[in-house]
């Protein structure tokens, strides 16, 4: 498989309280994303997956460069685009796309679905609208807003949540990214509608041999999607490998504290008991060594207070613990 | 201890009433925890919110009876409504942020809850037993003096809970309670609000959209569709074996790390309310419907101490 995107070592710090508190010495530093490094193949999915405060929603933000690093690096396609202008950065954005969580607040409320749809391609000089037109209409047939005709006219208020997501993607699709980064997208939607959705992009991500990086909090949504799993806390990669393998045996004890959180109707689940302490830190205040160390049940040991461990791999499985859960 | 029969709520609405609740019936028992399930729209959080006379206007219940521990709570004015909210029944929301005042410290908001209600004779009586309760909930009690916006969000769910529980009320509902937290901390919730039944022999109305969620903490399930009430019966038999095509898609839909990889999903959207599809509402998008559905609405059978309206069973 060939590589789409490289992560070196990037890093989001977010400083704290406005001018006064810069005289006054009350600011202080977040560390929203604290040295992440990944790598993902073409038509791979990889889920970033943690509490909020884990810093995976500023990751998927800082890959697409919505927001600038602190540091590190992210190659694109072989191109480091860390440092790249705005002009140049706008010629690769349509090969990476974003969907967000709220599909309410994704669409324009006074275009229409079909011009939504159809302007990116407009926008990138791909299309005129007439040929833009007809593209958007295939795309709400085959994102399943039938009758097409119908739907293009229609504003994303006559739309219901699950519609409005297809319309989001379907805005997403139309320039054939090479990679999407899916921020939450079923978060919002019924349950009962939620599996189709994801359906969907991974029909995508077959047609077009595309990469995603899925952002979720629920462990068994990733499951549904993703080849590999990142598992993040406080900023920090703890845990990363084949998303049967991570589930099945987990090596770090934060995963497998997730995996004892998750819900189940089934009552012979063999789960594991939930045994972790206390609630994640405040970003601005990243506990000393392992950052986990504080909640640990397994630890008391010095070393996890004082040095902090980094990610080692071992057989396409990464964990950053002394001392990981056998399996 | 509490009987919902033939419910009826409806929304006033520009566009004429809307029947948010339609024909419900429901029974808990004292120290049971019943758990309402449902999408969004479902008519779940209007049912359980009636109860202790939460409805916000322009709902209405236009017929129906609701009794607790004897009274009729219809009946009662707004007054003694209030009165029995709190120390007879405790209610908890989804965003503990509605429910708390931050300008006040979570110890005085609690105390005041105790006082309205004439359950202590001083200020400072009312303090202790709101650091008794806090306790209860795993907040350390020198807390007392904290503000909300000094504890995390799961953290003031657990003093809103706390507010709730300090009289010892005989029920307790909770409306979507961990919805806006983390897996970790949603899990951490229900380990207490169960705990807390067991000990203060409380009874429980979770309102939830999760049907796993429910499975674990339950004794009896109700899960409603389109303001209706689909089926209800004791936890296990309910999700091992539905009788509801319904709570069978809806269970098969749901993403479960303990179960076969599937991606079912349900075919169609919910249905306007304002125009209900005829006969059952969940025919069109049901996978074992047949021609009597299309023309006939269920009734609600009883089958062997559960409830369900389905043609499928009669």
């Amino acid at each position: 498989m060939t590589l789409l995107l490289e992560v070196e070592d990037l890093k989001k710090y977010f400083i704290e309280g406005g001018f006064l508190s810069s005289i006054l010495g009350g600011t202080r530093i977040v560390k929203a994303v604290d040295g992440v490094s990944f790598k993902l193949s073409r038509g791979e999915t990889l889920a970033l997956v943690g509490e909020s405060g884990s810093g995976k929603t500023t990751t998927g933000r800082l890959i697409l460069r919505l927001i600038e690093p602190t540091s590190g690096r992210i190659l694109f396609d072989g191109i480091d685009i860390t440092g790249m202008k705005p002009g140049e950065l706008r010629k690769l954005r349509p090969r990476m796309q974003m969907i967000f969580q709220d599909p309410y607040a994704s669409l324009n409320p006074r275009m229409s679905i079909g011009k939504a749809i159809a302007e990116p391609l407009v926008v990138h000089g791909r299309a005129t609208w007439g040929e833009a037109r007809r593209e958007a209409l295939e795309m709400l047939e085959r994102v399943g807003l039938t009758p097409a005709s119908d739907f293009y006219e229609r504003k994303p208020i006559q739309l219901s949540g699950g519609q409005r997501q297809r319309a989001v993607i379907a805005r997403a699709m139309i320039l054939k990214p090479d990679l999407l980064v899916a921020d939450e997208p079923v978060s919002m939607i019924d349950v009962s509608m939620r599996t189709s959705i994801l359906k969907l992009l991974l029909e995508f991500r077959r047609e077009y041999n595309m990469s995603m990086i899925m952002i979720t909090h629920d462990l068994a949504v990733a499951r549904l999607v993703a080849d590999r799993i990142a598992v993040m806390y406080l900023g920090k990669i703890v845990e990363i490998g084949p998303t049967e393998e991570v589930l099945n045996s987990p090596r770090h004890p934060y995963t497998e504290a997730l995996i004892a959180a998750a819900p189940t109707i089934v009552r012979s689940a063999r789960k594991p008991r939930l045994r972790i302490k206390g609630e994640i830190a405040d970003p601005g205040r990243i506990p000393s060594g392992c950052r986990f160390h504080p909640r640990c049940p397994y630890s008391d040991s010095k070393r996890c207070v004082e040095e902090e461990p980094e990610v080692t791999y071992y057989d396409g499985r990464g964990v950053a613990c002394h001392y990981p859960l056998s399996p | 201890m509490l009987e919902v029969k033939g419910l009826n709520i409806d929304y006033m609405t520009l566009r004429g009433p809307l029947r948010a609740v339609k024909d419900a019936w429901l029974s808990v028992d004292r120290g049971e925890w019943l758990s309402i399930v449902g999408e969004s729209g479902s008519g779940k959080s209007t049912l359980a919110m009636s109860i202790p006379g939460l409805l916000m206007p322009p709902g209405r219940i236009t017929s129906g009876s609701i009794v607790f521990d004897g009274k009729e709570l219809t009946r009662l004015s707004r007054e003694e409504l209030r009165r029995i909210r709190g120390s007879e029944i405790g209610v908890v929301f989804q965003d503990p942020l509605t429910s708390l005042d931050p300008l006040r410290t979570i110890g005085d908001q609690i105390a005041e809850e105790i006082l309205e209600h004439d359950a202590a004779s001083s200020k400072r009586e009312a303090l202790e037993m709101a650091a008794e309760a806090l306790e209860a909930v795993g907040i350390p009690r020198n807390r007392i003096k904290y503000y909300p916006h000094q504890l995390s969000g799961g953290q003031r769910q657990r003093v809103v809970i706390a507010s709730a529980i300090v009289l010892r009320p005989k029920l307790l509902i909770a409306d979507e309670p961990t919805t806006a937290l983390d897996v970790i901390v949603q899990a951490k919730i229900m380990e207490l609000m169960k705990d807390l039944q067991k000990k203060l022999g409380m009874a429980v109305i979770l309102i939830t959209h999760d049907i796993a969620l429910a499975a674990e903490v339950s004794d009896r399930m109700a899960v409603m569709y389109a303001a209706e009430i689909v089926e209800e019966g004791p936890v296990d038999e309910v999700v091992s074996r539905p009788l509801h095509p319904y709570t069978e898609a809806l269970i098969k839909a749901t993403p479960d790390l303990w179960r076969e990889k599937t991606l079912y999903s349900i075919p169609g959207n919910p249905p306007d309310l304002r125009n209900p599809p005829r006969g059952c509402r969940f025919h069109p998008r049901c996978h074992r419907v047949f021609d009597r559905c299309r023309l006939e609405e269920p009734r609600r059978l009883r089958i062997n101490g559960r409830t369900v309206s389905c043609h499928l069973h009669g």
